[in-house]
This record gives C-alpha cells, sequence and structure tokens, in this order.
C-alpha cells in the first residue's frame, strides 16, 4: 500500500507554517489515483492555509506497479550532479521475483518508464533504439532535443494504412521553441533492438539503476 | 637555397629530396615555396587528405608513421603505421593491435582490438583473435564499432560482413552459426523468431471437438515391452505430455511381456506397416519395413505427441498406458479439464480407456509369451524408452523438423532418405495436426507437411504468414499443393529453385557465350595451348577421337561422335561463321546447322574393324594394295579437312549416303547445283531439301550462289573452272545391283587418289583460315 507523511512547509510570502502530504511511496495498483495526480504533478503542488500563494514541492517517493512488476526510484530532480553514480542496493529484492527496479530522474523520464513498463516493453531496449536513433542523422535528431518513448499503437487503423503488422512504436520528440512532434517507427524494429539486448552482454542490468542515455553511453563504450 | 630534385607529387604539392639532408624529404607548393622543409626530418609522405597527409619520421626509437599538417605539425602521436579507413579516419598499428584515429589525432576506442576495418557511414568491424590452447583452434571474433567511440557489438560474431552495397552500413554477422543482419545497432533474425507471433488467442472450446474427433475414431491399442532401464515414476506420471523425439515403433499385437516395461500406446494415427487383415498388401509398409507382417509393424513419428494415462503394475511388470494426441493439444492444451476429462470418460465395450488399458494387460498375462517378443531384432528395435533421448532426457515438446532421425531397416542416414520416409510414414499414419484456420486459411502446423525437415520452417514461427524463405502468398500456395521448391535441408544444401536458377544462369551465360563467339574463341585459343602445344599447325594430324572423355573439348550434345565435340563445332563458327546466317556453337548444338563429312569408303572397302582390317576387303578382295589404300583415306578421315557444315533444316549432311548417290559427295553437289541452276532434271529429294533449307541458303541461289557455297565451304576441288561440280567417281558400291568386283580396285584408287590429297588440302587451308580468324600469323 501506499505510504505517505505530513510535512509542514514555511509559506515563503507569509512564512506561516501548512501542511504538505508527502508520499513515500505509491502503490499505483492499489491506489491508481494517486498515479495521476503524481503525473499531472498534482501531487508536488503546496497551497498556502493562511495566504492561498501556491509552491511546487518536489519530492522523492517509490513508484510500485504490481500488476506490471516494477519499482521506480523516483527523484524529481533531472541533474547529472544530483545523480549517484552507483546503483541502489535494494534490500530484499530476491523476494520480488520477476520485478524490475529502476531509478528514475525527472518527471518526463517518470512518465516515459511508466509508459515503457506498462507497455510490457524492455526499458533497455527502448534506450538502445532512442540512442541509435540520435546516432543516425537521418533521423535529424539534434542533441539538444529530448525523445521520449510515448506509446505503442497497434491499432487497426494504423497497421491498415501503414501496413505495419505488428503497429508502431511512437517516441515524442521535445525541440526548444518548436512544438513537441511524434516519431513513429515500425514495431519491428523495436523487435530487433530487443534482440541486440538479449544478445549483448553488456546490456543486462539486474541491479537498480537510472537506465537512460547516460546508462547507454557508458555501457556502449565498454567492449 | 637547396639544390633539390623532385621525387613524386602528394596534393597539390611536390616531395622533393635535397644533397643536403639524407634521405629526408620536404614538400613544395606550386609557386615553389618551401611548406615543409627537409629539416624536419620526414622521409616519406603518402595518403594526402584535405590538408592532412600520413609521414614517417625515423628517430632514435626506429621511427614511425604520423599524422601532419601542410606546415609539418604533428596531429597524432608516432603509431607502427597509419593508413585512410575511408571518410576522413585512419587505420593505426601499436604493436599487433588497432584502432581508429579521427582528423585529430583522437583514437576513437579506448581498448585496442587486434584488427578494425575500414569506415562505412560511420560504423566499422573490429576483431580479436584467440589463440589456440591445446584443445582448441584459433579462433577469431568479430564485433563492429562506430566512429563516435561506442562498441555497437562487442565482440561475440563468428563473421561479420557489409553488405555488398557500398551505400549500406547494415552488417551480415553470424553467431552459432545462425545468420543475422545488423543494422544501426539492431539485430535482425532473417527467420524471424525473435518476432512475437501475431497469432490470436486461441478460441479453446472452438478447438475441443476437433481434437476429441482427432484422437478417438480409429483408436487402437499398441505395444512396445523393453527391458531398458526405467525409472517409471520419474518419467512418465500420470498427465505428462511427450514428444515421441524417435520414429517409434510398435507392434498392432503382443500378448504376455517379455520385458519388465510395456508402452500400451492408443493410437489412432499410427503409420501402419502391416496388411489390414481385410485389406490389400501394403506395399508401402513392406517397402519401409521387410519384417512389417511378421511382426505387425506400425510407427509412430518422432513428431507424435502422447499424454500418460496410467502406469499399472502386475506382478514384475509395469504398464505405461499413452494416448497419442494432436500438437495443438500437446502445445496449447495440455493441461485442458474438458479435454482430458472428456477422454478419460470415455468408454468402450463399458470400459474407460484406462480400465480397459488394465484388462487388457491381465489378460495378456494370462497368454503365453509371442514368440516376435523374443525375436532379437524385434526386441532391438523396441528398446528406447517413449520420449527420452539416448542420454536419458526427455525430448523437447517443440517439433522437431530436421532430418537426424536414424531411418528404419537398411536404409541409410542421409536427408534425402529421412525426408522420404518422414513423408511416407506421415502420409500412412495420417497425423497431421487439426486445423487452425487464418483468415480462412487451413492451417495444419508444419508436421507432415511439405515444410517438414526445411530449414525455413522454423521461420513460421507457428503461423501461416510466411516462412524464413517465403512471403505469405507464396508460402501458402506452396504449402497446399504440397511441394516447394525452396526446401532444402540446410544451408550447404541447394534447393531446387536454386539449382534451377543457377543452371539457368550458367544456361543464359553459355548460350551468350556461344552466340557471340566469346565461347568457340576462347575455347579455340585453351586448345591450341593445351593440345596441340602452342601451335595450331599441330591441328592437321590432331586425333580428335582422344578427346572422346574430355569434359571441356569433347563431346557436348549429341551422340559421341567427333562433329558433337565442343572443339569441333568452336572450329566450324570460327572458320565458317561468316559464311551462314548464325551459325555458332549455340546454333550446332540446336541442330540448326549440322556437321557432316566429306569421305564415305565404305561402299567401297567396308566399315574398318581394326588396323588393316575392312570387313568389306577382307571378305572379296583381301589385296594388301587395296587395304593401304584404305587406311589412307581412313587416315584422313576424321581429319579437320574432313568436315563439312550444312543448313540443318533437313538434314543434308547424309544426303548423298543412300542408293542413288552411293556415298559420293560429288553427286550431291551436282544434284544441287542442278536444283539451284534450275536444270531440266533435278534430284526431287535434294530440292526439297535446299527448299526447306532455304532461309539458311538465302545467300546461295543460282549459278554464282553454288560457286559462293563450294568457295566459302573450301569445296573448289569439286568444281570446274566455270562453277560446275565435277563428276569426280563412277559410282562403284558393293551394295549397288550392278556392281562388279573387277572394277573395285580401280574404283577404290580413283576414290583414294582424289580424296587423300584434296582433303589433307582442305584441312590447310582451314588451318589457314583459323589463323586469321584467329590472328595467329
Amino acid at each position: 500500500m501506499s505510504e505517505c507523511r505530513q510535512e509542514q512547509i514555511t509559506c515563503p510570502h507569509c512564512q506561516c507554517n501548512s501542511p504538505m502530504t508527502v508520499w513515500e511511496s505509491i502503490n499505483v495498483t492499489l491506489d491508481p489515483e494517486i498515479k495521476d495526480q503524481l503525473l499531472n504533478g498534482e501531487l508536488f503542488r503546496w497551497k498556502c492555509e493562511i495566504c492561498g500563494s501556491e509552491a511546487i514541492v518536489p519530492f522523492g517517493t517509490l513508484y510500485h506497479d504490481m500488476t506490471n512488476k516494477f519499482m521506480l526510484f523516483f527523484s524529481p530532480w533531472d541533474d547529472e550532479n544530483t545523480q549517484p553514480d552507483e546503483s541502489i542496493d535494494i534490500p530484499g529484492k530476491h523476494l520480488c521475483k520477476g520485478y524490475t527496479f529502476r531509478e528514475v530522474f525527472g518527471i518526463n523520464h517518470l512518465r516515459e518508464k511508466i509508459a515503457i513498463f506498462e507497455a510490457q516493453l524492455n526499458d533497455i531496449a527502448v534506450e538502445r533504439m532512442k540512442f541509435f536513433l540520435r546516432l543516425d542523422v537521418a533521423n535529424e535528431i539534434l542533441p539538444n532535443d529530448e525523445l521520449y518513448f510515448l506509446q505503442v499503437d497497434t491499432s487497426a487503423k494504423l497497421i491498415e494504412i501503414s501496413g505495419w503488422e505488428r503497429g508502431a512504436i511512437n517516441f515524442i520528440r521535445i525541440r526548444d521553441g518548436k512544438e513537441s512532434d511524434v516519431l513513429s517507427y515500425k514495431m519491428e524494429a523495436y523487435y530487433d533492438y530487443l534482440l541486440a539486448v538479449k544478445m549483448d552482454s553488456r546490456m543486462c542490468e539486474n541491479q537498480c539503476s537510472c537506465v537512460d542515455e547516460n546508462w547507454m553511453k557508458t555501457k556502449l563504450q565498454t567492449m | 637555397m637547396y639544390f633539390y630534385k623532385k621525387v613524386g607529387d602528394i596534393g597539390p604539392f611536390e616531395i622533393c629530396k635535397t644533397d643536403y639532408h639524407g634521405d629526408n624529404v620536404g614538400l613544395r607548393d606550386r609557386s615553389g615555396r618551401w611548406v615543409i622543409t627537409p629539416e624536419m626530418g620526414f622521409q616519406s609522405f603518402s595518403d594526402y587528405d584535405d590538408g592532412l597527409m600520413v609521414a614517417y619520421r625515423r628517430t632514435d626509437n626506429g621511427g614511425g608513421f604520423i599524422l601532419v599538417d601542410y606546415h609539418g605539425n604533428c596531429i597524432s602521436d608516432v603509431y607502427g603505421y597509419i593508413k585512410p579507413a575511408n571518410e576522413g579516419y585512419y587505420i593505426v598499428d601499436k604493436g599487433v593491435r588497432q584502432n581508429i584515429m579521427r582528423r585529430d589525432g583522437s583514437l576513437v576506442l579506448k581498448d585496442w582490438p587486434h584488427y578494425v576495418g575500414k569506415v562505412r557511414d560511420g560504423y566499422f568491424h573490429i576483431s580479436n583473435t584467440i589463440r589456440k590452447t591445446k584443445t582448441t583452434p584459433t579462433r577469431y571474433i568479430y564485433g563492429i564499432a562506430h566512429v563516435s567511440g561506442i562498441v555497437v557489438f562487442p565482440m561475440i560474431f563468428e563473421s561479420v560482413d557489409f553488405y555488398d552495397d557500398p551505400n549500406d552500413s547494415s552488417s551480415y554477422v553470424k553467431q552459432n552459426g545462425e545468420p543475422y543482419c545488423v543494422y544501426d545497432g539492431a539485430i535482425y533474425d532473417p527467420q524471424k523468431r525473435h518476432y512475437p507471433s501475431t497469432e490470436k488467442k486461441l478460441d479453446i472450446d472452438k478447438y475441443i471437438n476437433q481434437i476429441i474427433n482427432w484422437i478417438l475414431p480409429g483408436l487402437q491399442f499398441f505395444y512396445r515391452d523393453t527391458d531398458a532401464d526405467i525409472d517409471v515414476e520419474k518419467m512418465y506420471p500420470i498427465g505428462k505430455v511427450l514428444r515421441t523425439g524417435f520414429n517409434t515403433s510398435v507392434s498392432a499385437k503382443l500378448q504376455q511381456p517379455a520385458q519388465k516395461t510395456r508402452f500400451l500406446i492408443a493410437a489412432a494415427h499410427a503409420a501402419k506397416l502391416y496388411s489390414e487383415e481385410d485389406g490389400e498388401v501394403n506395399e508401402d509398409g513392406l517397402y519401409l519395413s521387410p519384417r512389417a507382417e511378421e511382426w505387425q509393424h506400425a510407427v509412430l513419428s518422432k513428431n507424435s505427441w502422447l499424454k500418460v494415462l496410467d502406469v499399472y503394475k502386475v506382478g514384475d511388470v509395469t504398464q505405461v498406458f499413452m494416448i497419442q494426441i494432436p500438437e495443438t493439444a500437446a502445445q496449447i492444451f495440455e493441461d485442458n479439464e474438458v479435454l482430458f476429462n472428456f477422454i478419460d470418460d470415455y468408454e468402450t465395450e463399458g470400459y474407460t480407456l484406462v480400465e480397459y488399458a488394465r484388462k487388457s494387460l491381465n489378460e495378456k498375462m494370462r497368454q503365453l509369451v509371442h514368440p516376435r517378443s523374443t525375436d532379437r531384432d524385434f526386441i532391438s528395435l523396441m528398446w528406447r524408452p517413449v520420449g527420452y533421448t539416448l542420454a536419458g532426457t526427455p525430448y523437447s515438446i517443440e517439433p522437431d523438423y530436421s532430418l537426424e532421425e536414424q531411418p528404419l531397416g537398411r536404409w541409410s542416414n542421409t536427408p534425402e532418405n529421412n525426408r522420404h520416409l518422414n513423408t511416407r510414414i506421415h502420409w500412412l499414419a495420417g497425423d497431421r495436426d487439426i486445423v487452425h484456420y487464418y483468415d480462412e486459411f487451413p492451417w495444419r502446423g508444419i508436421v507432415g507437411t511439405v515444410c517438414d525437415g526445411c530449414m525455413y520452417a522454423k521461420g513460421t514461427n507457428g503461423v501461416p504468414n510466411g516462412c524464413g524463405r517465403l512471403f505469405q502468398k507464396t508460402f501458402r500456395k506452396n504449402y497446399i499443393r504440397g511441394v516447394c521448391e525452396f526446401w532444402k535441408f540446410s544451408i550447404k544444401e541447394e534447393s531446387d529453385f536454386e539449382r534451377d536458377t543457377r543452371c539457368k544462369k550458367e544456361r543464359e551465360k553459355e548460350f551468350k557465350a556461344k552466340t557471340s563467339g566469346a565461347y568457340a574463341y576462347s575455347l579455340l585459343y585453351d586448345f591450341i595451348d593445351e593440345h596441340l602445344h602452342g601451335d595450331i599447325n599441330n591441328l592437321l594430324k590432331f586425333d580428335f577421337n582422344t578427346l572422346f572423355n574430355s569434359e571441356k573439348y569433347g563431346p557436348i550434345k549429341g551422340p559421341t561422335v567427333i562433329p558433337n565435340f565442343a572443339i569441333m563445332r568452336s572450329i566450324i563458327e570460327v572458320a565458317f561463321g561468316d559464311y551462314w546466317p548464325d551459325l555458332n556453337v549455340e546454333t550446332l548444338d540446336n541442330y540448326q546447322y549440322q556437321i557432316g563429312t566429306i569421305i564415305n569408303f565404305h561402299r567401297l572397302a567396308g566399315a574398318r574393324v581394326a588396323h588393316r582390317r575392312f570387313m568389306l576387303l577382307e571378305r572379296v578382295l583381301p589385296d594388301p594394295r587395296l587395304v593401304d589404300l584404305a587406311e589412307n583415306l581412313h587416315a584422313q578421315c576424321n581429319t579437320i579437312g574432313d568436315f563439312i557444315v550444312w543448313p540443318n533444316k533437313v538434314t543434308m549432311a547424309n544426303m548423298f549416303d543412300d542408293h542413288k548417290m552411293r556415298g559420293y559427295i560429288d553427286r550431291l553437289f551436282i544434284d544441287i547445283y542442278d536444283v539451284m541452276t534450275d536444270a531440266k532434271k533435278q534430284n526431287m529429294d535434294v530440292k526439297a531439301a535446299l527448299y526447306k533449307n532455304r532461309k539458311m541458303m538465302k545467300n546461295y541461289q543460282g549459278k554464282d550462289g553454288f560457286i559462293a557455297f563450294m568457295k566459302n565451304a573450301l569445296l573448289d576441288d569439286f568444281i570446274n573452272e566455270d562453277g560446275s561440280p565435277k563428276h569426280l567417281f563412277d559410282g562403284v558400291s558393293i551394295n549397288a545391283k550392278d556392281f562388279k568386283l573387277d572394277l573395285l580396285p580401280g574404283a577404290l584408287r580413283q576414290y583414294h587418289d582424289f580424296m587423300v590429297p584434296t582433303i589433307e588440302r582442305r584441312s590447310q587451308r582451314i588451318v589457314e583460315l583459323l589463323k586469321e580468324r584467329l590472328n595467329l600469323h
């Protein structure tokens, strides 16, 4: 079940203390409504009970999905300097058979990881795919573009139009000063990357690490 | 100011050397200005690329190669060797290891492999050598890297090659003997085994009836007794589903078991090799197993699935009772309660199947041991425990499409024999899976179909959407008709399609070569080198009979006679190709033209059966002088001058060997002349032949045409000065009614005296003609 505690936050305007619910862990299987609040940022929103001013108060939490068997140790600060180099050691991990553990930094990465695991995909294969999509200049993904997994589209309409029998894997590209756009690739491409991950022993991750672009780059630089 | 001399060019510069600086060289630009002076100590420059080049500089430590700019600034460290790697990168050597270097001198890889390949679109191959040990040979492992410094795939492959298309950076790789394609950091299995099936979830109830109707009708007990060590509890727990794994022989009739374990198999789809009592003789079964009748021999194919229903022990004998189920039941409904409750509750003669099986053993135990239960060959055939390997492990439930099963009886273990056996067993058993409909296509799996045993079968992934070789449409077409020209057992074998394609390509290539003259000229050049010691004059005495067994120069099509030899057809094409429309080896192969001979002495001397032995002369006039003449004539036969080419829409080559012309070719020329000049009296056979061959004879019409025909064929000796044909011989023939023995010596001498020198002269002229055509003067 989800666990929370109350914290007193001092209002930057009136200097009065007001309570805020800080969730230490969120079990989205048991408390699905909290998931929506987390993903739309509502959970981090704090309002001063005295003066009514509002502020965003980010906090780290454990995201637990029992249905899809994954746990995400979420930290809202998406800053390289705040990210630890070592993976988290999880006590009793052996009891959670079939679970995937990940560290996640930043809300966008959290959204992405949730989408990946809920779509029953392998996040390492998705990261590998993203890495090589960036590497191929033909895809026109700039170094500062943010690229996140969006969804797997297996709608009959798409399959009929595109002829992509297994549907499409969609990514969202966020570029400064431009509207976000969606990049679609054949789902078969994902399976090709998944096979690559299975064959490449460096792509194995049993610890609780932050599997992102940097992780992928580090792994790929080893021989 | 140096006194210098130019020793070479590189890019926009001249490499120059002076008298003052030993081996050192420098670079001067087009205006004569030194851009790199010899004092800088370089001994060579190479591989100029956009301002950078590889230079060699000797040092106290032995020297090495450096990347320098055109001011002589060293861009890189010193390496054992530097060579361009395409796309502005360089391969650098350090000891036995290599790396890729960028234009700024930085290295791409942190670790140095033993080998790096050239760069293609940013990607390059890397390799390491694993030295041999006492037990393993030297091995090479391959990987793929990128110029950004990442190792796309570590060295996990047995081989790696770029695609043939130079603009494609994808690679073919092999791992554990399986081919894959690597592209953009992903890897693709051509057999598509890594793609999840697109099959929709099965509606179980829909298949229950089909499965029951597969299992129960025609259900019959089969027996297999063995004394093999079997832990029944572990190996055959009730409910376990097994695949037989090998072609499992069973008997339709046994009595009391003579061995300690009896497999009682209830099967409706066993291949019965024996004849039914009221049926016809089972020829197919007897072909597979000659003792089928005696043993009541039946076979469950290696891809048969059995479910253990009961284990029952009477005395020392343990009976394992199993029932044959279809593939779908084994794969998907392994523990489906509805299905197996139905089977458990199925009653025959008031007993459930298990009760009936137990009753069977109880009754058998009261019977005598059947003699076949003690037959050594029979015991050996039945020895292996059902569903287990020789090592004692159960076979995988997944079907096995390989053809590695030892065939029955005396058959040798080859893929062809095994495929044939496989096909026959499935045909006799009728054990193909139940039908699954995919967009109305009736799919019954791979086992027992045309795809069984094919290396591409795994590519179906259990659905009829194509295989490892074919797309859906062709795959389904071949599946239904039961014939597939793409079937192949292994990558080393050739499928029918591949063989046909190869033969077609070879035929096209051959056709092109034969019609273009390339084949004839090339063969003739080779022939002169290989058989005439480089001198075409040796063709005059060459005995073509020595080429009977030559694949290259000998018979290529038609009966094994010299005119059908490749070399003879090539000679005719080269010598006479200009005088006949489309005369070449191909049209000779297709009998549009035919090569005939001029000499025909059989009607004067008879057949030559041995040296100096001519049948006719020996019989009627054994005069050694006549034999000499006949031998001389024989010596000219099959020399190059004896051969003549004829159009062959209607055969003309042997037209003169009939009762009218009596084997004398001069008579044929006279008749041809008569037809061409529209004489009053004409030989109608010759006229018809010339008419039929009119397209090829289009350049040979009228008297002038006849003269041209004779001259082009180098038959000038057969015509008079005015171009009319000579009447050369009296026409004596042993077969003729008017034959008189006293005329024979004169006739033979007459024939000899004309033919021998004429053929010799003609041979010489043909050789001269060939020299001219082949530029051998």
